[in-house]
């Protein structure tokens, strides 16, 4: 290296690019590392460069020689250029040994939870009849036997009842047995057209087993509007199960009875696991019962008010953790209150 | 209940397979559960699940009628009428002293009866739907309860003191023996058959045993009658003891059946016993409660019901074959009688359904409705669940679902005030009896179970439910819509990262977390004092209190013998709601970039890393922007009973890009005020 300031004179000049154009190119060739490459690309071409003193002291040169020795000066500039270019090049080519790193490694997966599989079903199938139109609403939990059973066409001492053992509190109030309640409650409050879907915990003291819980969830669904039919309930419900179960889901609808409604019809779904060929889902029967609807009763629109000759509708209830079971291939109801961790991580 | 296929050949004559005959049911509403073929009999067996609202469907008569209208063929009742003469003179004694509870009573006696076991015929038929073979008097009465659906009760006349029966309530206390061994005490609500001195009968639930008729039985009272049907259900609840008679009264028999039964019975007893000497006259007592009942059926109904047109010579067809009277007037307009067995057929919808189960549920046409939208009402609540369901999963917690029914042990042994709480009288589990005032101890349950089944060692878990308050006579509990959630154990150890036990400051970043989801502000967090916990947090917005955050007890840990701490939270999603706030706006991003300093200081333990936090923030607003704790440290070199805390500092002004000296000018100030206000010293 040399002091910017120096000035060469022309023997000098003509000394160092002997020299360079002598030892510079091979030395390029000889260089092993990038970081070689680079003290030889400052040390020729560097502003401290000789070969940069070169091209600044020739002003001083006698005229005579000025145009000769610049001339050679550029060429090896341009020369050495190219080289250190070229080796560059090569130098990369070279696969260097990269430090090892395990790569089978698991990555870091910011941590997620689950909603349990419940709420999961309560979300698809309020979402499918959200996208029809219908409004999603909660009730209340513990009600009075109007709610629960009087306004619902459910008299006392009726066998009817029979369906809906319930759970009792000290001052007569009673733990809902069905999410019709909602049904109730909305009605008394608004007026036609009404579509509802209502999800909700209820409680019959049955004896816990592999498919009975004293607790369990539901979803009701109401629709009121001056025309409703039964040929509209079933299209709607025949449509709501092909958007859960998938395209091919068949129904069949049976009649049966339920006292908030007239006429009462029991779903069947074809079973889509054996595409109701018959499997140990469906007891070989290749259908499902997944659901109980009908034309809401007249006495149940006397009960909240309405004009029972002027409206109709339809409602229809279903079982959340029935639908859950079928779906996740669950086999025992009780998985779903124990919340064992490794259960719930399932459904992520 | 179980029918015989052969036994309803005697009244409809189908010659369709069972499997046909099954489904043919099964699609008109009496569903068909099971098929069982019984070879050594040459039968098959019907296993029928029967609605409440179709009484009528009890017996093989009811059945045989359902499958005729179904399949449009001829129906025949048996023959009920015996030919035999009857004795005016010793027609038996009956007086009814509350015809509200049985408004008809008819009794017969059979006299100088010489009987033994059944027919063959009447015996198998019995064995085949599951009922044990007695004797002749015995089994016709059960043949014909599950032929024509009426119960019957024969009595041993000789022991009827006083040879009479009187149908009266029962004195408070009165006892009897049932004819199943069981020692009944009954209440003055309860209806009983009488004579003189005592009660025979539960009337419509069981026989009594002292007048049941044995082998040695010669003179018989053959009752037939129809109670009231709410009645008889409360007195089979009352005493838990249902029948075939109970559960057939309770739903409603048919009141003209009341009689052919009866006639049935005589005329079986007759064909069938060795002798009958003499037959009295009947004896009926009361009245009949059959009211011919007739119903104005617009036709056009069914199709504004039922979305489609059936035309009226079907629907008339229809109501005939279930042996409805139809009378069609003018205008469409149908009058339609209904006959005594169908006493569920009281208003025009009832006779829609009859109408579309005949045509077939599956022939009515799919059709979507039409829909009128509705103004949309915004629905706060659910916009703060569906948040909380993403936040917290996203932060690694899995939802549970537990029983809203708990134990009141925990919240007794921590000494809880439970007056004022709502309890189920009537529990399916004798210890979960309470609605639940907490999430906690569902949640600890939830973290004890994973505990004991190792099902790891992190957890985090959450659910919304309710909780309730306590009620009164009037008013129903409150119930509050509650986020509960729990974190135990070791927080998950990645390769990456050293693992740590879960803290409580776990706990309060979660519900900041939500919270600044929520959009809500000014939050202050206090200590206080909580059953359930050893260190406690409260959370509130603006005086609206949010929720509570702690790490349990030494009490509640070994309680539910967690091997950890355990940290709980609960927000209540009513003030969740009311301070939420969805909107958002933008500010501008600053213009000048920003400096960042930290400052390092040893403070006693019981200052608080919001003082000083707050001592920043004011010291110049203008250009103190975030303040960050960025590190606290206890150990060598710091003095015991101290700590090191870091603060992280962020300086930035809205005019001008801060200089180097500005930035130091005002930091060193602030550290000698910190020095001061918090008897601090600079780390060196």
């Amino acid at each position: 290296m040399s002091d910017p300031s120096e000035v060469y004179n022309h023997q000098t000049i003509k000394d160092v690019l002997d020299e360079l154009e002598r030892t510079a190119v091979s030395r390029i060739a000889a260089a092993e590392s990038a970081e070689e490459l680079e003290k030889l690309r400052l040390e020729f071409l560097g502003k401290k460069a000789r070969l940069s003193l070169v091209l600044r002291s020739l002003g001083g040169v006698p005229p005579e020689e000025r145009s000769g020795l610049g001339q050679r000066a550029n060429l090896l500039r341009r020369s050495l250029e190219e080289r250190l270019k070229e080796q560059s090049g090569k130098l990369s080519k070279v696969l260097k040994p990269r430090a090892f790193l395990d790569l089978t490694l698991p990555g870091t997966r910011p941590e997620r939870g689950a909603v349990h599989p419940i709420t999961r079903i309560i979300a698809q199938i309020t979402d499918i009849f959200e996208k029809l139109n219908f409004e999603w609403v909660e009730g209340r939990e513990v009600e009075t036997a109007f709610y629960n059973f009087t306004a619902l066409n459910i008299p006392e001492d009726h066998p009817s009842r029979d369906s809906f053992d319930t759970f009792f509190t000290k001052e007569g109030h009673l733990l809902r047995s069905q999410t019709s309640t909602v049904q109730i409650r909305v009605m008394e409050k608004r007026k036609p057209p009404l579509r509802i879907i209502a999800p909700g915990r209820v409680y019959r003291p049955d004896t816990v087993d592999a498919s009975h819980s004293f607790m369990f969830h539901q979803i009701e669904g109401l629709m009121v509007d001056e025309k409703t039919t039964f040929s509209d309930l079933k299209g709607m419900i025949h449509v709501f199960l092909r958007a859960l179960f998938g395209k091919k889901t068949k129904v069949r609808f049976r009649p049966h009875f339920f006292p908030f409604t007239e006429p009462s019809v029991e779903v069947d779904m074809s079973c889509f696991i054996c595409d109701a060929k018959g499997c140990s889902v469906c007891g070989q029967k290749g259908w499902l019962e997944v659901m109980g609807a009908g034309s809401v009763d007249p006495n149940v629109f006397k009960a909240v008010g309405y004009d029972a000759k002027a409206v109709q509708g339809f409602a229809f209830g279903l079982g959340v953790e029935r639908i859950a079971m079928l779906k996740y291939g669950i086999t025992d109801i009780r998985l779903f209150y124990e919340n064992d961790i490794r259960f719930l991580k399932q459904f992520q | 209940m179980k029918v015989s296929l052969n036994w309803l050949k005697d009244y409809v004559t189908v010659k369709k397979s069972p499997e046909e005959i099954a489904s043919v049911l099964t699609s008109g509403g009496l569903e068909v559960k099971g098929l069982e073929s019984v070879p050594s009999l040459g039968d098959t067996l019907l296993e029928v699940e029967i609605t409440s609202n179709r009484p009528d469907w009890l017996s093989h008569v009811g059945v045989a009628r359902e499958v005729a209208a179904l399949l449009g063929i001829p129906f025949k009742l048996p023959s009920c009428g015996s030919k035999q003469l009857r004795d005016r003179k010793t027609a038996p004694s009956v007086q009814i002293r509350d015809t509200g509870k049985c408004p008809y009573y008819t009794g017969c006696v059979l006299e100088g009866v010489e009987f033994g076991e059944s027919p063959e015929i009447i015996r198998k038929r019995l064995e085949a739907v599951g009922l044990r073979p007695i004797n002749l008097i015995v089994d016709v009465t059960n043949y014909v309860l599950l032929e024509m659906g009426q119960p019957l009760h024969a009595f041993d006349y000789d022991l009827l003191e006083g040879r009479k029966i009187i149908v009266r309530r029962a004195a408070g206390g009165e006892k009897i023996t049932a004819i199943n061994g069981d020692e009944i005490v009954m209440t003055a609500e309860d209806l009983v058959i009488a004579d003189e001195k005592k009660s025979v009968a539960i009337a419509g639930v069981m026989g009594g045993k002292h007048s049941e008729v044995s082998s040695s039985t010669r003179n018989i009272l053959l009752e037939s009658a129809y109670f009231n049907p709410a009645s008889v259900r409360r007195s089979s609840k009352r005493f838990n003891l249902a029948s075939d008679s109970s559960y057939r009264f309770e739903r409603g028999v048919d009141p003209v059946g009341v009689d052919l039964a009866r006639e049935r019975a005589i005329d079986l007893i007759c064909r069938y016993a060795k002798r009958v000497e003499k037959i009295s006259a009947v004896t009926q007592c009361g009245k009949n409660p059959f009211r011919k009942r007739v119903i104005r059926f617009p036709a056009e109904l069914s199709a504004g019901i039922l979305g489609v047109r059936i035309p009226e010579a079907k629907i008339c067809g229809s109501l005939k074959a279930l042996g409805l009277g139809v009378k069609r007037g003018g205008k469409g307009i149908l009058s339609v009688s209904v006959p005594s067995f169908r006493a569920d057929l009281e208003r025009p919808v009832d006779l829609v359904e009859e109408v579309a189960r005949i045509h077939g549920y599956d022939r009515i046409p799919e059709t979507m409705p039409e829909i009128r939208p509705v103004a949309w009402e915004g629905k706060p609540l659910r916009r703060v669940e569906t948040l909380l369901r993403d936040v917290f999963p996203g932060a690694g917690f899995n939802e549970t679902v537990t029983f809203s029914l708990i134990s009141e042990k925990i919240l007794e042994k921590l000494g809880m005030d439970l007056t004022r709480m709502t309890r189920v009288v009537n529990p399916q589990n004798k210890e979960l009896t309470l609605l639940r005032p907490t999430l906690f101890p569902s949640l600890l349950e939830v973290l004890k179970g994973n505990v004991y089944k190792g099902s790891g060692a992190d957890l985090k878990i959450f659910e919304i439910a309710n909780v309730f308050g306590g009620e009164t006579s009037g008013e129903l509990p409150p119930e509050e819509m509650t986020c509960g959630f729990a974190l135990a154990g070791l927080r998950k150890n990645h390769w990456l990262e050293k693992a740590r036990n879960y803290t409580l400051f776990d706990a309060k970043g979660v519900v900041e977390e939500v919270l600044a989801g929520l959009g809500i502000g000014e939050v202050l967090f206090q200590n206080a004092e909580n059953d359930f916990f050893e260190e406690c947090l409260t959370v509130s917005s603006r005086g609206e209190s949010l929720g509570l955050i702690g790490r349990v007890s030494k009490t509640v840990r070994d309680y539910y013998d967690l091997p950890f701490d355990a940290f709980l939270g609960a927000l209540f999603l009513k003030g969740l709601t009311a301070q939420a706030s969805f909107e958002r706006s933008f500010r501008a991003l600053p213009k000048f970039p920003a400096a960042r300093r930290d400052i390092s200081i040893v403070v006693k333990e019981t200052v608080h890393a919001k003082e000083i936090m707050d001592l920043i923030a004011a010291h110049h607003p203008a250009w103190i922007r975030q303040v960050e704790v960025a590190d606290v440290y206890r150990g060598e070199k710091i003095p015991k009973g101290s700590k090191s805390m870091m603060f992280s500092i962020e300086y930035r002004s809205d005019d001008h890009t801060l200089t180097a000296d500005e930035v130091s000018k005002v930091h060193e100030q602030l550290i000698e005020l910190l020095k001061n206000r918090t008897e601090g010293s600079l780390r060196s």
